[in-house]
């Protein structure tokens, strides 16, 4: 591992046939969870497959803790995937499974590293369950147990939490911060957007076959001009509270609904000094203020080119 | 002075009657046609395969007319005893049945598990629709399917004959073409039960298909050896109680180096068992399936 | 005003397994969510409301009797699944046409409400060529269109976000919130997710292990967490713990920018603006708290009877 960097892509494409999956990729990434976003079809599930080592680049390079995935066993042993779809071994029991998939990987212990995975995940209980019988959220843990009872350093999830229950979700979402507080480096790519939020606020967003945008989700906010930031503060005098602030040069548009404003400006920094001084200087008697467009959701449909 | 106007597109609710519930199985039996009228290779070069038979039949018997008129007496020849022309149209039975076999592969037998497999017994069940409706409306599309491809051209054919017949003869021939339609409906009806009720034995489609082309090749196959020394059970094999139901109404005897014929009443009790069985065995699955996807995994 | 739906006492076995212990609540909201973790008996649920499944106990849909009247309780309620349920070789018109017939509405009147449907649901463009090759989110739509072809007053939606991606799935929440105007039908939303529950329900239904752990308003779901506030900052959390202490409120920091502090039900806000101004700190939220849907998920499913 060099440098600290992960996975580090440069100018890569892949195609298949005619079909684009991702073109002129360059991006890099030192650790922690990173949220893997986009719509259907641009390309996630055929970056995730070549950070596995499944898919070879048609060009350029992706290379995973300085080496390339898919042609170094070694560095496919550091290497967990848990994909989207599974074709698992329905009569197996869980143990059964993950144990094998342990033998596969040549883990030294195949089965006590098999128990400990499945330990992890909370499925202790229904281990020596058929896979059979097992509802979804079971069936997302089990996978989750495959691909962790390597210890790999490196974890890609792909839609890790479809179908699972809200008990079940939250202690996934433990289960993956822990692995993230052990070290390990993880990309979860999914279409819930606030189940990314609960994990993280890296994120990589592919759009088209490329990389739009990458980084804290915050930052991402800051840069995006076209869409001024939007803050709300629910008064008793908004209409005063408005007027105040309309004469700033960076108030685009002030908006008015019962018995709330709603500011949309290009300096957040600047726009939330005003609002305190007029609270302040007025007695403007405040309720709640809230800033509806500042989270991932809003990020996200504002860089894919939808309007809210 | 001009007028101007805007109409309101919203939405309208359904304020009429809904049709009795006794109707739906109707729904289902044309969906079944249509469905099976789409791709040609299937359903359709069955279809060709018939008419073919039909045609080359009718070819024979103008031939025969035309060359030998008098042909309508009593004779014994190319094993057959009886009338030749009727004995001919009843050796085209087998053929229309190896059509029905076609159908009943390609249309009958996948459509059960090939509806369980994608998830269309959801759809079906999930809508007010009782396994019995989905049974009969199946089973009512294959049929008539298969009455295109056995009662259709064997009708046809036998319509054929009596036009070609001196017109002395014409009221004596005519009730072949009713027996005709009876050969037809009964083996339409036989064609249609047992793939369905096989298809709704297996989960896969593909291995639906598989278990009827089993069934009617090598398990027929068997029951048509036995057959040979005890008739009975050759009733049960299916082309066999169909063409000796043909054999019989048109009153003609076929010698048995030619094609072996199972007795008549087995004949008749062999189809009727295995229709009403296929039906029945289609019915219990489906109606313990009938609620499979509903609700969620 | 009678409820749409009406449960008492329904259990339903199978075999050893005790799916549904008796059961008891009402459904009448405009748009109901139905949460649950697996094998609380929601699908089992479902079957029985449909009328497909026997059951003891007394359960009435539209005040009609499910057990006796299946059939006619499914002329009037649609079900969109969860599962693929897709006739193979159809196009979206003729799988939609087809849907509305086995509900028992005339071919013409199936064929004109099918394309209606198919409008609503978003798929104006592709709805002649074959299911066969339409995206998730396509399907999806299909699902949707065939379960209101046949005008239903109740509509079960089981997951219907699922597998969609983020902008697909903004518009089909969309669609689930304008149906009750649009389509003058009322919604059960069965689904995992609790934000979306959040977003579009005014009604939930919570089960757990076979029976309704809790039945009515959302807003009735979450308890106040006693006038507890939260306040995002800039930077500077500590600063401004430290200045409202000063201030006599005893405020607590729960991440890098954001603090609860306990300020009553009807705070004056001005102080903690003050409390800001003194320690230097920019103010970037202010919120009443309220329990999040996860909590309050959690705590109805674990009091245990």
């Amino acid at each position: 591992m060099s440098d600290g960097v992960v996975v580090r892509a440069e100018k890569c494409s892949k195609w298949y046939g005619h079909v684009l999956g991702i073109s002129d990729v360059s991006w890099k990434f030192g650790g922690g969870i990173v949220g893997l976003l986009g719509p259907n079809g641009a390309g996630k599930s055929t970056l995730i497959k070549m950070m596995a080592g499944l898919l070879r680049p048609s060009r350029g390079t992706l290379e995973v803790f300085g080496a390339l995935p898919y042609a170094s066993l070694e560095t496919r042993r550091r290497i967990g995937y848990a994909p989207e779809h599974e074709a698992t071994w329905d009569e197996l029991s869980a143990l059964e499974l993950v144990t094998t998939l342990a033998r596969l990987s040549g883990v030294p212990d195949p089965r006590k590293a098999a128990e400990a995975a499945i330990a992890t995940v909370g499925m202790t209980k229904d281990q020596h369950r058929r896979v059979k019988g097992f509802s979804k959220g079971m069936r997302q843990r089990t996978k989750l147990a495959s691909a962790i009872v390597h210890d790999p350093d490196f974890v890609l999830l792909d839609e890790p939490m479809t179908g699972v229950d809200p008990m079940a979700r939250l202690d996934l979402i433990e289960q993956i911060r822990r692995l993230a507080a052990a070290g390990k480096t993880i990309v979860v790519s999914s279409h819930v957007l606030y189940e990314i939020e609960a994990l993280t606020t890296e994120i990589l967003v592919v759009y088209r076959g490329q990389v739009l945008a990458e980084g804290n989700v915050y930052e991402i906010r800051k840069l995006i001009d076209k869409h001024p930031h939007r803050i709300r503060v629910d008064c008793d005098r908004p209409r005063e509270l408005g007027a105040a602030l309309a004469s700033s040069e960076h108030v685009a548009r002030v908006v008015f609904e019962r018995g709330a404003m709603v500011v949309e400006t290009r300096d957040p920094d600047r726009c939330y000094d005003e609002i305190a001084a007029c609270v302040l200087d007025r007695g403007v008697a405040v309720r709640s203020m809230t800033s509806p467009d500042n989270n991932l959701g809003a990020v996200f449909d504002y860089l894919t080119g939808g309007s809210r | 002075m001009s007028t101007g106007a805007i109409h309101d597109l919203g939405y309208k609710r359904y304020l009429g009657t809904r049709r009795p519930q006794s109707t739906r199985w109707g729904v289902i039996v044309r969906n079944t046609v249509a469905q099976a009228w789409k791709t040609w290779w299937r359903f359709k070069m069955a279809l060709g395969l018939a008419v073919v038979a039909a045609v080359v039949t009718g070819g024979f018997i103008y031939v025969s007319r035309a060359v030998a008129p008098g042909m309508g007496d009593r004779v014994v020849r190319f094993g057959i005893h009886g009338n030749l022309l009727d004995g001919i149209i009843a050796l085209s039975v087998p053929w229309l049945c190896k059509a029905a076999f076609l159908v009943g592969l390609t249309a009958g037998a996948g459509t059960i598990a090939g509806d369980r497999q994608v998830g269309a017994f959801t759809f079906y069940f999930s809508r007010p629709v009782r396994p019995i409706d989905y049974v009969l409306g199946k089973f009512g599309g294959l049929f008539l399917l298969q009455l295109l491809i056995i009662a259709a051209p064997l009708t046809a054919v036998a319509a054929f004959r009596v036009g070609m017949s001196d017109s002395s003869d014409i009221l004596k021939t005519l009730p072949l073409v009713g027996k005709a339609a009876i050969t037809g409906v009964l083996g339409a009806a036989l064609y249609a039960a047992v793939p369905l009720g096989l298809s709704a034995l297996v989960q896969r489609r593909r291995n639906a298909i598989a278990l009827f082309a089993v069934f009617y090749l090598v398990v027929s196959n068997i029951v048509y050896g036995i057959g040979i020394g005890s008739p009975p059970v050759m009733a049960f094999n299916m082309q066999a109680a169909v063409t000796s139901v043909g054999t019989h109404l048109f009153d003609v005897t076929i010698d048995p180096f030619i094609q072996r014929t199972a007795p008549f009443v087995w004949s008749l009790v062999a189809i009727v068992l295995l229709t009403a069985g296929g039906i029945t065995l289609a019915w219990i699955q489906v109606r313990d399936q009938a609620g499979h996807g509903v609700g969620g995994s | 005003m009678s409820a749409l739906i009406e449960l008492r006492d329904v259990h339903k076995r199978f075999g050893a397994v005790h799916a549904l212990r008796g059961a008891t609540g009402a459904i009448s909201g405009r748009i109901t969510g139905l949460l649950g973790p697996n094998g609380a008996g929601k699908s089992t649920l479902i079957k029985a409301l449909l009328g497909l499944v026997e059951f003891e106990g007394e359960g009435t849909v539209l005040g009609m009797s499910p057990k006796t009247d299946g059939p006619a309780v499914r002329d009037r309620v649609g079900y969109m699944p969860e599962n693929e349920a897709y006739l193979p070789g159809m196009s979206a018109v003729e799988m939609c046409v087809y849907a509305g017939e086995l509900s028992g509405l005339p071919r013409q009147e199936a064929m004109q409400r099918a394309h209606a449907a198919l409008y609503y649901a978003g798929l104006e463009e592709k709805r002649y060529q074959p299911i066969d090759g339409y995206s998730t989110g396509q399907k999806q739509r299909v699902k949707l269109a065939a379960a209101l072809v046949h005008d239903p007053e109740v509509l079960f939606l089981d997951e219907p976000t699922n597998g969609l991606d983020p902008r697909s799935r903004e518009e089909m929440l969309e669609l689930i919130v304008d149906m009750p105007e649009k389509r003058g039908c009322s919604i059960v939303l069965s689904t995992h997710l609790l934000p979306d529950v959040d977003r579009v329900c005014d009604q939930v239904v919570i089960m757990h292990q076979g029976r309704i752990r809790f039945s009515g308003d959302i807003a009735k779901l979450r308890q106040s967490v006693g006038g507890t506030y939260r306040i995002e900052v800039k930077d500077g959390v500590d600063r401004l713990v430290t200045s409202l202490g000063a201030a006599g409120i005893a405020a607590k920091a729960v991440s890098p920018i954001a603090l609860a502090a306990p300020l009553g039900d009807a705070p004056d806000a001005s102080i903690v603006f003050r409390a800001a101004k003194d320690a230097r700190v920019q103010v970037r939220g202010f919120e009443l708290e309220k329990e999040s849907m996860e909590a309050a998920f959690l705590r109805v499913i674990g009091d245990e009877a």
